[in-house]
């Protein structure tokens, strides 16, 4: 049997992150070089890093296609011949980013390589030369030289999606072909015009960017707090800084990430019950006249004997309206997952999930032990989301430590309630998974834009019949329409109306 | 014998299954009675939108790829519904049985009565799966969307009581009996202010029924698709199919299937990369972009196919002017040679890329100058999902 090395290859990690990509991998010609009647067909995860690789065993002799499936969407294929010699290493390039300190969030899928910006706009450039040259008038045409290309590439890796419209709309109106493609929205031209109004906005202009505490005693302020402008600038008023992190800026002006380190994750607020409990972190970032608002996903992990992890704040075009925030943890057991999950490509993260389950890792997370309740809500979220069939029997319980041992995590409470929903029997269950609604909502804001779905759906559920239920759905779905759906940590942005 | 299609005049198609089954819906609103150009009191809420024909279009070739094609091991077909918002309302005509319908015309009622009848269906067996494929305007704010149907704008002091609430129609149906919920929304995710206003306006069809799973072991699997990215608009071409329905006839024909202990499954595991890739194979000639997107997602078995899956497969010459001049053909073992492209043959026309569906294995594509003197050129290549483009270097032949 033959035996496949692999491993994506990423620069200045500074570590190499074991569980990193899905890969695919596809026997698609046997040893005799015909199609096999029963193809090899494995789903694995990949290291990225510089040395670590993932070893596939006992594969058939034959040919296979690779595909490596980045959380980006983008797909890497190789096709390589294996045999029963000896093991074949396969290596993925995961394409440099443009600065050494965007790699993990390249990793994360939240940056595109410059080479893929350069690609595109060549593209474009050749269909502008293109159309120039159809032109009989046309003297000759239109010449884009390559560092144009990469100054602009350069301009618009950083505004990825967003920029992506402009150079649409920019492609469309040039007298180039479009294949006969055309877009709902040209049968669908664009929005009414918001009407112009004397907007409130912060009385004082916020700083592009701050770490504010909220105490955890208070958690349901912040549902009523993130309601608009004038009751976030009161909420903001009173609350102090956070004081337990460090902050480190990096910008290249079109890009600026801030890099935090938890220096004190003994921070605590004490409880009447005599449990302390950590306070609640928000970033709070300037976007232009109102602000972006992310929970951050902090203490990762919570016991504090074990390394504290670097969370990176990554904002696209300034303080500017447009442009995305994205959150990165740089842990290497759990950057992958989180960035499936942001991304929405549950069915990788699935294949993620049952890797770390294969590997322990995730008896780890959702076991009794518990040293990293954020990074098993993750866990526990794309669980649920891949659950076929009947659950593991040990999922109940696990979740239920999830939600009762820590008091200021809402989305323990959230998933404990959704596996009861998705599985209940009785009306009891049902009522348990009200009780766990509930109780999360009381924790305040969850951190997982998941978990925030998850608890309007589930408050909504019961919003007919439980007054309580149903003022708790108004606030949260209220919330929830200022959220953006795409970020695996919850980043409510507040704008003038 | 009460008669099913008398009850619901949006049922276009019908068979009996013993067991679990697949209930399809499919709703194409391109015609806005109260949009510009609509023919009734145009709304003053008509946020610039225009009247579609993609919609319907789509709609029909959805629905008549599931009457046709849709075969399922675990879940048979059980019934069609078809909902089409045209100008004057629309008939279908059902292939397999001949028989022609005068379809609803979409309006909330209209929809409300087919989704209902829909569900109604599915109630006395939590294995059943049903799937929703709905083509129109679209709007968006954070989590919630709201679906336009035709009478959208009737009511000028809320106008969109003619619009379908997505987060109240999920939570209703995920009440509901049938225990596999699929769903793909293509429309566009534009943010408006009207929705971010009335982000609980729209109708929700389905109220919640708190205790109406109790007792059902399956989980409850809602796997909720859509065709584009928060504020993107979803792209097709008047008067033809969306790049969503395009590709999503591709992905349940096969493209997206896995195979899990040795049988072939259409799963929405790869429902998203399928979507997207075919979407964008497309939207790049008009250098536009479609990425489908989901929010949340369920691991649904869609359709459990009988044997090994059908794979597209594109293919072109390098030098598409010798298309006129060039057969085309697929081998595979000792099988026949199977013709893709032949100009001499009648009715032939010109096309920029051929498509075919090829059962997973090792071909030879082979392009042959009718005109004589000419090596034919090869290119073998394995056949796998999702697809496969082949490009036959015809240039060295000169013109």
């Amino acid at each position: 049997m033959g035996q496949l090395e692999l491993r994506l290859d990423k620069q200045h990690l500074g570590t190499d992150v074991r569980l990193g990509v899905v890969a695919r991998v596809c026997q698609i010609k046997d040893a005799d070089g015909n199609f096999p009647v029963e193809p090899e067909d494995r789903e694995v995860v990949i290291p990225a890093g510089r040395v670590a690789t993932r070893s596939v065993k006992d594969i058939p002799a034959g040919t296979y296609r690779i595909e490596a499936r980045l959380p980006s969407g983008e797909v890497l294929r190789r096709t390589q011949e294996v045999t029963d010699d000896s093991p074949v290493e396969v290596t993925f390039e995961a394409g440099g980013s443009p600065n050494a300190w965007l790699s993990w969030q390249r990793l994360a899928g939240n940056v595109p390589t410059q080479k893929n910006y350069e690609t595109w706009i060549t593209d474009l450039a050749t269909q502008i030369a293109r159309a120039a040259q159809a032109k009989e008038d046309a003297a000759k045409p239109i010449v884009v030289d390559r560092k144009f290309i990469e100054s602009l590439a350069a301009l618009a890796y950083g505004v990825q999606q967003r920029v992506q419209p402009v150079f649409e709309f920019f492609a469309r109106h040039l007298p180039i072909g479009h294949g006969g493609a055309e877009t709902t929205a040209a049968e669908n031209p664009t929005t009414a015009p918001a009407p112009e109004s004397q907007a409130p906005t912060l009385s004082a202009e916020p700083p592009e960017f701050e770490l504010v505490q909220a105490n955890p005693l208070d958690a349901v302020e912040l549902w009523d707090a993130l309601g608009s402008l004038p009751t976030w600038a009161e909420w903001r008023r009173k609350a102090p800084l956070y004081p337990g992190c460090t902050v480190t800026r990096e910008d290249d002006r079109q890009l600026t990430q801030w890099q935090i380190v938890q220096a004190d994750r003994r921070l605590s607020v004490s409880t009447a019950s005599g449990n302390p409990l950590p306070p609640r972190c928000l970033v709070v970032m300037r976007r232009g006249n109102g602000v972006d608002i992310v929970m951050l996903p902090i203490p990762w992990p919570l016991d504090a004997n074990k390394p504290p992890v670097t969370v990176e704040v990554l904002r696209e075009a300034g303080t500017s309206e447009t442009g995305e925030t994205s959150v990165t943890v740089r842990d290497d057991d759990a950057v992958g997952l989180i960035a499936y999950l942001a991304k929405g490509q549950m069915a990788d993260a699935d294949a993620l999930l049952k890797d770390a389950r294969r590997t322990g890792l995730i008896d780890t997370l959702l076991s009794e032990k518990f040293h990293n309740p954020l990074a098993a809500c993750a866990a526990a979220y794309v669980g649920i989301a891949t659950l076929e069939g009947d659950a593991p029997s040990t999922w109940r319980d696990w979740l239920s430590n999830l939600e009762n041992s820590f008091e200021w995590l809402p989305d323990g409470a959230i998933a404990s309630a959704v596996f009861r929903l998705r599985t209940a029997q009785t009306r009891e269950d049902l009522n348990v998974a009200l009780a766990s609604l509930k109780q999360a909502y009381r924790r305040g804001v969850p951190y997982y834009s998941a978990g925030l779905r998850h608890l309007m759906n589930g408050l909504y559920r019961f919003s007919a019949k439980d007054a309580e239920a149903k003022e708790m759905h108004q606030k949260v779905a209220a919330v929830a329409s200022c959220a953006n759906p795409n970020q695996a940590f919850n980043q409510v942005t507040i704008l003038p109306p | 014998m009460p008669d099913p299609f008398a009850d619901d005049p949006a049922l276009v198609h019908q068979v009996e299954v013993n067991g679990p089954g697949t209930h399809v819906i499919v709703i194409g609103i391109g015609h806005y009675d109260h949009l510009p150009g609509g023919g009734k009191t145009p709304t003053k809420h008509h946020l610039n939108l225009q009247q579609l024909t993609s919609p319907p279009v789509s709609a029909r070739k959805v629905a008549a790829w599931f009457i046709e094609k849709f075969d399922c091991l675990d879940r048979p077909l059980a019934n069609v519904s078809l909902v089409l918002s045209e100008p004057q309302r629309a008939e279908f005509t059902n292939s397999r049985t001949g028989m022609t319908y005068k379809v609803p015309t979409g309006t909330i009622d209209e929809v409300r009565a087919a989704l209902t009848a829909w569900v109604d269906r599915t109630a006395a067996e939590p294995r059943n799966q049903i799937l929703l494929y709905f083509n129109g305007h679209g709007l968006s704010v954070g989590m919630q969307n709201l679906y336009l149907l035709r009478d959208y704008g009737k009511d000028s002091e809320d106008p969109l009581l003619g619009a379908l609430n997505y987060q109240r129609f999920l939570g209703g149906l995920a009440t509901r009996t049938p225990s596999n919920q699929f769903f793909l929304f293509d429309a566009c995710r534009s943010p408006n202010p009207i929705a971010a206003l009335n982000r609980d306006g729209g109708q929700g069809v389905f109220g919640v029924e708190e205790e109406g799973r109790l007792g059902i072991t399956l989980p409850m699997q809602q796997c909720p698709i859509f065709s584009t990215e928060i504020d993107r608009a979803a792209l097709g071409r008047p008067k033809e199919e969306s790049l969503c329905a395009r590709a999503f006839i591709r992905a349940m024909s096969g493209a997206c299937c896995k195979r899990i202990d040795n049988v072939w499954y259409v799963t929405t595991d790869r429902m998203l990369e399928a979507l997207t890739d075919f979407q964008n194979r497309e939207a790049v000639k008009g250098a536009a972009e479609q990425r489908a997107d989901a929010n949340s997602f369920a691991k649904l078995r869609l359709r459990r196919l009988g044997g090994a899956p059908s794979i597209p497969v594109f293919v072109r010459l390098d030098k598409q002017n010798l298309a006129a001049k060039t057969r085309i053909t697929v081998l595979s073992g000792a099988n026949p040679p199977r013709v893709i492209s032949d100009p001499t043959s009648e009715g032939w026309k010109a096309l920029d890329e051929w498509e075919t569906e090829l059962e997973m294995g090792q071909y030879k594509f082979q392009a042959e100058s009718i005109d004589p003197g000419k090596q034919p050129v090869t290119c073998d290549d394995t056949v796998y999902p999702i697809m496969v483009d082949v490009r036959l270097e015809v240039s060295g032949w000169g013109n």
